[in-house]
């Protein structure tokens, strides 16, 4: 490791004042994309595939690049590092402000280590960014450079696949996999690479519970499995759990619950693309002590508690007429103007 | 069932390679397999003439407005889309001076018949995970009732079943509870087809094409909100629609001039740069597929225009010609729908109207996938693979709802049942990072 790759507090917290004083959040500059990103590969390098956390903990679902949603995460549930934090994968795409988001994710990462916990999405790869919206919008954002792309999309390689949560609770961003029953095959993955098209690797990122299932079965997305009761209880039995935690679903409500919360899926992004109405969640998870109190029909497991929110109301501010859109129109001086005001790259098709 | 190497055209393999399954059913098939597919559907006959069907419908609609009264009032925010359709059945013939001919008013009939099948299949009340499985019903009765129609046409029966089954893939996937502007291209392949095969082009005029799209647009926007269909597949912000393409090109042909005529009289035209402003759309919004369609994204986006929709807004900032924006909706149209892999793999092709054969050579052309797997029947998905642990796969109804889908989306097989491997498509550039660097 080079000296000029060491980042110090003092400008991390610079990076997130950035992020969070402004409205709406300040671009990094690409070398300090650059250098955030070196350092957090560095540091996951030696991370197992599946990391260990404990309670209490908060799990985060999908976000999608709804900036304005994570903040409110923060207002409901406590900012870093007072609250310990797992995200689930799914920052980026669809949303206005994915830059922003991943940005503010990895800053909080590096400041918090012990506080953030990233874990990797079916998004967090070159394909599927490629079809759904964060190579776009970084084009957008970063006047038609991709370098930022390229810096996350490495990043994402680096990424764990799971988590534990006091042994108990395994975390990940899909589901399970028909060729994997025991961890330890997770483990023992070179997870260093883009999500494949198949094998346990990509099938933890894509896979869905199915209610109506006992087995697995084909999943309609054309990646990954759908699995069904059986197959859940199966991988607890084998694996020592009492829960799979995972999100990768659209909720109604911000959260779903299967087989007596066997298997609860999260879901973090309100009003989902600005119109699907929906709720979203976290999961406060306090403590795993099961031994006394098991109900037969319950949502959750004891010591957890779904906190359910709407759509953050910054989400229907203004932000053109503040002339406040990053990358695009965005211009908020006189020197910035010429390096701004531009419009997005798919105009080229009508001029 | 592959003859032997004497034979002399390469192009045969695929031919042979479809197997009996083809002869018997006659139903348009999947022929684009992985993106190195896209090439060969360029040079097909199903690519030249749904070229031709959408330039003869874009050059119709040139100038023209939607007749009054065919576009649904799109409600404000938060009134109930239910109660609005019941009280607001879709006006037909309400003025009388638009004289429709008989194709227009059977299509009309179908439509609303679809309609009709919404109120008698009304949306599941209780828990549901996002989609609503009512839809699920919906489509099986739609399917039940396109396969009845198109009789009284003069149609042959290969033309009929190949109409039938695009009509039918134009209300979104039954199994994913999606509508993308791929379906969309399938009802314009629907229309073209039976119009040019009952040579209705010349004898339809622009405003009944409008008005059958209009039609089709109210239907699809009904099943898009009382079934809650997901945005799935969408680019979210950064795409141009979540769910439309072609109606933007539509309707900005619309306010295009007819080539080779000048205006008669004065037309009101709004200027391309005032498109977003509120006393635009509601002048224009029955009248235009394109405003049209920019209302209803205001009616069921919250939150800033710019924000959700920066394309569009894009465009109303920086083009100021009705020109422009339509060739470079149809520029984009060709790289975002026709040049996309995640799309264009469901569009399926026929015998005759759309069929799988070189423009040129009029000879079958070949699939990716038909040099590696010899005869694999589309229909063998009703026999699931054998289960990881034993018993055989249940048939899952319900719960698969709607997903964001793998771009490389193909069939495969659970590990471990079947011996052939699935293959790694080559669209993906497998970047190994160099650690440590």
């Amino acid at each position: 490791m080079t000296v000029s790759f060491l980042v110090p507090t003092l400008d991390l917290d610079y990076c997130l004042e950035q992020l969070l004083d402004h409205k709406p959040p300040r671009l990094l500059p690409e070398d300090t994309v650059h250098q955030l990103c070196h350092l957090l590969k560095t540091q996951l390098l030696s991370a197992p595939n599946i990391i260990s956390l404990a309670t209490p903990c908060t799990v985060v679902g999908d976000i999608h690049g709804q900036y304005h949603d994570l903040l409110e995460i923060f207002r409901i549930g406590g900012a870093p590092p007072t609250t310990n934090y797992v995200f689930l994968g799914d920052y980026v795409d669809r949303g206005y402000y994915s830059v922003e988001t991943i940005t503010l994710l990895v800053a909080l990462k590096l400041r918090y280590p012990s506080r953030v916990a990233l874990i990797r999405g079916n998004h967090e790869s070159r394909t599927i960014t490629t079809n759904y919206g964060f190579y776009t919008e970084v084009l957008n954002k970063y006047s038609g450079s991709l370098k930022v792309w390229n810096y996350f999309t490495d990043l994402f390689d680096y990424l764990p696949l799971g988590a534990t949560i006091d042994g108990t609770i395994f975390a990940t961003h899909g589901g399970l996999s028909p060729s994997c029953q025991k961890l330890d095959q997770v483990r023992v993955i070179d997870r260093f690479k883009e999500i494949p098209h198949d094998g346990v690797m990509a099938d933890l990122v894509w896979s869905d519970p199915d209610p109506d299932i006992t087995d697995f079965k084909l999943s309609p997305r054309g990646a990954g499995y759908l699995f069904g009761r059986d197959v859940m209880d199966k991988f607890c039995h084998e694996n020592d759990l009492v829960q799979l935690v995972r999100a990768h679903q659209l909720c109604n409500e911000g959260f779903v619950s299967y087989w007596n919360g066997k298997c609860l899926t999260i879901w973090s992004a309100p009003n989902y693309c600005y119109r699907c109405g929906n709720l979203a969640s976290v999961l406060e998870i306090s403590h795993s002590n099961y031994a006394l109190k098991e109900r037969k029909d319950q949502t959750f497991l004891p010591g957890q508690y779904c906190n359910v929110f709407d759509a953050s109301p910054e989400n229907t501010e203004d932000t053109h007429e503040g002339r406040s859109v990053n990358g695009i129109g965005g211009a908020t001086d006189i020197l910035t103007t010429s390096l701004y005001e531009r419009p997005g790259r798919h105009v080229e098709y009508f001029l | 069932m592959l003859s032997t190497a004497c034979k002399p055209t390469p192009q045969l393999l695929s031919v042979t390679s479809m197997g009996t399954g083809y002869i018997r059913t006659k139903e348009p098939e999947k022929r684009i397999f992985d993106s190195s597919d896209l090439p060969a559907f360029r040079k097909s006959k199903a690519f030249e003439r749904l070229h031709f069907v959408i330039l003869s419908l874009v050059d119709a609609v040139k100038g023209k407005d939607v007749p009054e009264g065919f576009l649904k009032p799109l409600d404000p925010k938060g009134s109930s889309s239910e109660t609005n359709s019941q009280s607001q059945p879709p006006i037909h013939g309400k003025h009388t001076e638009l004289k429709l001919s008989q194709i227009t008013k059977n299509i009309l009939a179908i439509l609303t018949r679809l309609d009709q099948l919404i109120d008698e299949t009304p949306p599941i009340t209780g828990p549901r995970r996002f989609g609503n499985m009512a839809c699920r019903d919906w489509h099986s009765k739609s399917e039940v009732f396109i396969a009845s129609i198109l009789n009284d046409q003069n149609l042959s029966e290969d033309d009929r079943i190949e109409l039938c089954f695009y009509l039918r893939e134009s209300f979104g996937s039954k199994v994913r509870l999606d509508y993308g502007s791929g379906h969309e291209l399938n009802f314009v392949a629907f229309l073209g087809g039976l119009l040019t095969q009952g040579n209705h082009f010349g004898a339809i005029d622009g405003d009944e094409i409008l008005v059958i799209f209009a039609t089709y647009y109210n239907l699809v926007r009904r099943l898009i909100l009382d079934y809650s269909l997901e945005p799935a597949g969408s680019h979210g912000v950064w795409g141009l629609d979540d769910h439309f393409h072609f109606i933007y090109i539509l309707g900005a042909a619309q306010f295009n001039v007819p080539d080779g005529k000048r205006a008669d009289g004065y037309r009101f035209v709004p200027p391309v740069l005032q498109v977003l402003n509120d006393q635009t759309i509601e002048m224009c919004k029955y009248s235009n597929l394109y405003v049209n369609a920019i209302a209803f994204i205001f009616r069921i986006k919250q939150g800033p225009f710019n924000e959700h929709s920066p394309i569009l807004f894009d465009i109303h900032r920086s083009v100021s010609l009705w020109t422009k924006v339509l060739s470079g909706l149809q520029k984009m149209y060709e790289v975002e729908v026709f040049g996309k892999f995640p799309v264009v793999q469901h569009f399926y092709f026929g015998r005759n109207l759309y069929a799988w054969v070189d423009a040129v050579t009029n000879q079958p052309l070949a699939t990716a996938i038909a040099a590696r797997t010899d005869s694999e029947s589309e229909s063998s998905q009703e026999t699931l693979p054998g289960m990881l642990n034993g018993t055989q796969g249940l048939k899952t109804t319900s719960q698969n709802i709607s997903l964001t889908g793998a771009p490389w989306a193909m069939k495969r097989q659970i590990p471990g049942t079947d011996s052939r491997s699935v293959r790694l498509p080559a669209l993906l550039a497998r970047k190994r990072p160099e650690r440590g660097d």
